[in-house]
């Protein structure tokens, strides 16, 4: 078993020392005994827990919002507009689409129902670090309980921004120069690009049979793709001792982030993270490691309180939500119609490759 | 084998957090019922009961320990410490600090930076001390910040603790952020592992992350029972620390800013009298460091660098943390004289490792 000591560096490198750990079970299950626990406190929230299906495949929990049948998600794991709601008494529902505000990554969608269990929301003050909390689902036993580890926060420097953290990864940066050329200025060592055979210097001309139109469109083409999809990649090659430049396409495996570095690598270690991690107006934070797909149901404290709408699973240490004073004015404005829902597949067929 | 990993964190905006942060003063309220946790118990909760029992301690740790939690910004890395003494005694890992005498800039945990630096440190067990050199900032609350006393979290005896038995962890998981008081988080103990060199730690589910390096394990009582030093990446339930009794048996060397089981280059070129309690110089070694500054023959040298020598043998328990060309200050009593002299330590830089103890020092 393979360790890592836990500083960090800001920037630059710093060389730790892993160890060999005997290979011991660490700890008993002990905190798996504890959702049960909760069964009571949470029954209301629960009831107003949907299960989200995008074609069939769980993707997100949801929020019921709205007795007439308004659910708040996590919208970036809506993928195509086959959307389905499923509630904990077996009761199934088709889901219309009505808005999606990116900053929150709250989808609004609607089911034709008039007497649903909607939750009430309390401020953000009620969400004291070491509070327990729970993460309810179509289920009487929540799917993963937790403490409150800080208050609500501003996130700032690159938790601020707003990225599919889970794309494709093809370790490349490129050259400032040359207009609409996209020069390969560096590889990232041990990265998709530079395992595949591309070099500094190689010009991108078409990637996955698209003409890369610029260096902005490469990575819009790549958000399309997961790490491990397999790509074709064709590049112009200047000849040796020449003026000619050849073509030559090379087939690329993309990276997941974690090939990106030891932070990330310890931070993904330890289970499947949210894509969408980053760029909330504001988060609470936990300790409970709740699944990406468990991600857009209420978070539920011992007295039964909605502190809370599960909104990201951010981080080895830590699942993120969002606080009741921001969600309740983007309800308002979804429910208003002032962010549209966007346009989605009918369904979510492989992309072509 | 240690093979070495680099560990890079880019794109970090040190400038992001700057602006200091108020910490959410939370109300810890009173557990109406009687039902208690007792804080050494080893089994699960059984109801909602206990459960708020167990929160309500679990509050009361990370309300207690929010002022001793310290962010430590050392060159480009970041890590954590608790405060374990009013003078600004701070508790962390080695692998932090990186050596003893590095300057270092501490983040409370209302994100005020103070000044500081590295005192002693064990490569082998992970364990590092580091001091804070200025005083507590004006608007500090804690008691006795007005006289100049930092908030102590006390220690606790690793050796006591049990399996199961509940314990909370703080830190600054991804370094000190911007707005973020240190997150709490809490788990159990597990089974003790230990490190490429035998050195034991302690096992919690306390989950850590790159960032949290150097910040305390609680146990429920509040005491500092670990310090936080090493994950497996691919486990939630590996996370190591090390056990605070390490620190407390090499409490002295640790303070006074020993590089504890480093192999030094650097030579004085004095042999000592055995049995002498002070360290009275027998032999000044021809042409040696000491030679060159006029130590001389009877000398007994009172203290290094301003801290006090009581053994000979202090001596090169001292200069572990030293290299060859580095300069030192003796301060020696000569005859009825108290003289002092500064020596440009000897030695070949980089040479090959070798025992110096029992070489003349």
């Amino acid at each position: 078993m393979k360790t890592f000591r836990i500083a960090l560096l800001l920037t630059g490198l710093v060389v730790c020392a892993p160890f060999v750990a005997s290979a011991e079970a660490p700890v008993d299950k002990g905190k798996k005994l504890l959702p049960k626990l909760f069964e009571s406190v949470v029954a209301d929230a629960s009831d107003a827990t949907a299960r989200i299906q995008v074609d069939g495949k769980d993707v997100s929990m949801g929020t019921v919002v709205g007795k007439t049948g308004y659910i708040l998600t996590k919208g970036s794991e809506l993928r195509s507009s086959a959307i389905t709601v499923k509630f904990r008494d077996g009761t199934c529902y088709d889901a219309e689409y009505v808005g999606y505000h990116k900053p929150t990554d709250l989808a609004l969608l609607k089911i034709e129902a008039d007497d649903l269990t909607a939750v009430k929301f309390v401020a953000a003050k009620n969400a004291e670090p070491g509070n327990w909390v729970a993460a309810t689902a179509d289920s009487s036993e929540p799917v993963a309980v937790g403490i409150i580890s800080a208050g609500a926060r501003k996130l700032f420097g690159i938790e601020s921004v707003i990225e599919n953290a889970n794309k494709g990864y093809i370790g490349i940066r490129f050259d400032v120069g040359g207009k609409d050329q996209v020069v390969i200025a560096e590889l990232v060592a041990k990265a998709a690009a530079a395992k595949a055979g591309l070099k500094v210097g190689d010009i991108i001309v078409e990637v996955a049979g698209e003409k890369v139109k610029n260096r902005d469109h490469l990575p819009e083409i790549l958000d399309r793709y997961k790490p491990s999809d397999r790509i074709a990649v064709k590049v112009l090659r200047k000849v040796k001792d020449s003026d000619e430049t050849e073509e030559m396409t090379f087939n690329v495996t993309l990276s997941p982030k974690s090939a990106m570095g030891q932070d990330e690598m310890m931070n993904l270690g330890g289970g499947l993270l949210s894509g969408r991690r980053t760029g909330f107006p504001q988060v609470i934070q936990h300790d409970m490691v709740l699944s990406p797909k468990d991600c857009g149901g209420p978070l539920v404290d011992l007295d039964g309180r909605v502190v809370g709408l599960n909104i990201a699973r951010a981080g080895r240490v830590e699942t993120w939500a969002l606080p009741a004073e921001v969600i309740t004015p983007v309800l308002k404005e979804l429910q208003d119609g002032k962010y549209p829902a966007p346009k989605l597949p009918k369904s979510t067929k492989p992309v072509e490759k | 084998m240690i093979r070495k990993i680099p560990l890079r964190l880019a794109g970090f905006v040190l400038a992001a957090f700057l602006f200091a942060a108020t910490a959410p003063a939370a109300d810890i309220p009173k557990i109406a019922d009687s039902v208690k946790w007792d804080t050494a118990r080893i089994t699960s909760p059984e109801s909602v009961a206990e459960l708020k029992a167990l929160q309500y301690l679990v509050k009361e740790v990370n309300k207690q320990s929010l002022p001793t939690t310290v962010g430590l910004l050392v060159g480009n890395g970041a890590g954590s410490g608790v405060i374990v003494s009013d003078d600004g005694l701070v508790l962390t890992a080695a692998h932090v600090v990186g050596k003893p005498r590095q300057s270092i800039l501490f983040v409370l945990s209302d994100g005020t930076f103070v000044k500081g630096e590295s005192l002693g440190i064990n490569t082998a067990a992970d364990s590092g001390m580091a001091k804070i050199t200025e005083a507590p900032p004006k608007n500090a609350t804690w008691p006795g910040a007005k006289e100049g006393k930092w908030p102590v979290a006390e220690m606790g005896k690793s050796a006591e603790l049990k399996l199961k038995q509940w314990v909370v962890a703080m830190g600054h998981p991804g370094g000190p952020k911007q707005d973020r008081p240190p997150p709490v988080r809490t788990g159990r103990m597990g089974s003790p592992t230990s490190n490429t060199s035998k050195s034991p730690l302690l096992q919690t589910d306390c989950v850590l992350v790159g960032g949290d390096s150097g910040g305390p394990l609680f146990d429920l009582a509040g005491k500092v029972i670990g310090i936080h030093s090493q994950i497996n990446p691919f486990f939630l339930e590996a996370n190591m620390h090390v056990p605070v009794d390490r620190f407390r048996t090499e409490w002295n060397r640790l303070v006074r800013g020993d590089s504890i089981g480093r192999k030094s280059e650097a030579v004085l070129g004095v042999k000592f009298d055995d049995g002498d309690k002070g360290a009275k110089i027998a032999e000044v070694v021809e042409a040696s460091a000491a030679a060159k500054a006029d130590l001389a023959v009877g000398d007994v040298i009172l203290k290094l660098n301003g801290i006090p020598v009581k053994t000979a043998v202090d001596i090169p328990d001292m200069l572990t943390s030293f290299d060859p060309d580095d300069k030192v200050k003796f301060l020696i009593r000569r005859d009825d004289e108290t003289l002092s002299i500064e020596v440009k330590l000897g030695g070949v830089k980089n040479a090959s490792a070798r025992p110096r103890r029992n070489q003349n020092n």
